[in-house]
């Protein structure tokens, strides 16, 4: 796809649903949850804190834009427990690489969702930030769109950000 | 053969794909269930099962993996003599339309797309396991 030609996305309803469905699928396949979608908020200077959050980059031809999903200890530890049969109770190797792979699927549903409207975005590689009550500060150049989630095993938040140029706003 | 004695091998790199898939399939009564993390090992253990008399009835592998990927993992059983009909199925988090052609065309058996849901797991795996049964027949 040519960058003139890219589509624009909007940080409203359609992408919040995508989230929601993307989230539900996974955390209802995988651990059995019924995660409930709260008001979705968008903010020019958003800052949320968790404890564990898994990040991923979306790459259309190029960088675009950035997928946080932070969450609190008690959350995934509740998430995982479900899964592994047993309690967690620190951020281990298993804590880690389960964040990176629940990023990874839920921006894939995401991500599969978007682009049957004509997006072209890629699968990349999820990272994972560790650290109590950490900062997500996002940096893209466009405001941050901030969908709060609430489940069995606690509360947790998703972040979409984009750069500027790539969102459609009333005026494009 | 019963379900419980049905050798599985579940590949993945993430622990936790693992973990879910080997609780789903214990769920469904399969009991006998082994795992690898990576391609290389994987391939490694299939050719060691078919050597030792006690080859795998299906394997599930995703498609993104480090050293080898799953495809990788696909063409080289299905260049294999031993391992060319061994019920394979594709596990990824990429459901676009062409990586689904890109893997059947490669040999896949069959296709799972993540988030795996338990339901459409149990499909799968009774489909394979009819298609086992009357190719016996």
């Amino acid at each position: 796809m040519s960058e003139n030609k890219q589509l624009k996305i909007e940080l409203g309803d359609r992408l919040a649903r995508e989230i929601d469905y993307g989230v539900h699928s996974t955390l209802s396949s995988m651990f059995g949850l019924k995660p409930k979608v709260g008001s979705y908020r968008v903010e020019k200077d958003c800052s949320i804190h968790g404890d564990v959050s898994g990040l991923i980059t979306l790459v259309q031809d190029k960088n675009e834009g950035t997928l946080v999903i932070s969450f609190p200890k008690a959350t995934i530890f509740g998430m995982l427990s479900k899964m592994y049969r047993k309690p967690f109770t620190e951020i281990d190797k298993s804590v880690k690489l389960g964040v990176g792979e629940l990023t990874n699927i839920i921006y894939g549903v995401v991500k599969a969702n978007l682009n049957k409207d004509g997006f072209a975005f890629k699968m990349a590689v999820p990272n994972v930030i560790i650290g109590d009550q950490h900062t997500i500060l996002t940096c893209d150049s466009g405001p941050t769109m901030v969908v709060p989630f609430d489940s069995e095993v606690g509360s947790f938040y998703v972040l979409l950000s984009f750069h500027e140029q790539n969102l459609k706003t009333e005026a494009a | 053969m019963s379900k419980s004695e049905l050798k599985i091998l579940v590949v993945d790199d993430f622990e936790m794909v693992r973990v879910m898939l080997k609780n789903a399939l214990n769920d469904l009564g399969f009991y006998h269930i082994e795992e690898a993390e990576d391609g290389v090992k994987a391939l490694e253990m299939l050719n060691e099962s078919f050597i030792s008399g006690e080859p795998y009835s299906i394997v599930f592998c995703d498609w993104t993996m480090p050293e080898m990927t799953g495809i990788e993992v696909l063409e080289n059983c299905r260049r294999s003599e031993a391992l060319k009909a061994l019920p394979f199925v594709m596990v990824t988090a990429e459901s676009e339309q062409e990586s689904v052609v890109r893997a059947i065309k490669a040999g896949a058996t069959d296709y799972l797309i993540k988030p795996i849901s338990p339901e459409l797991l149990e499909k799968k795996v009774h489909k394979i396991l009819s298609k086992l049964s009357s190719s016996a027949a």
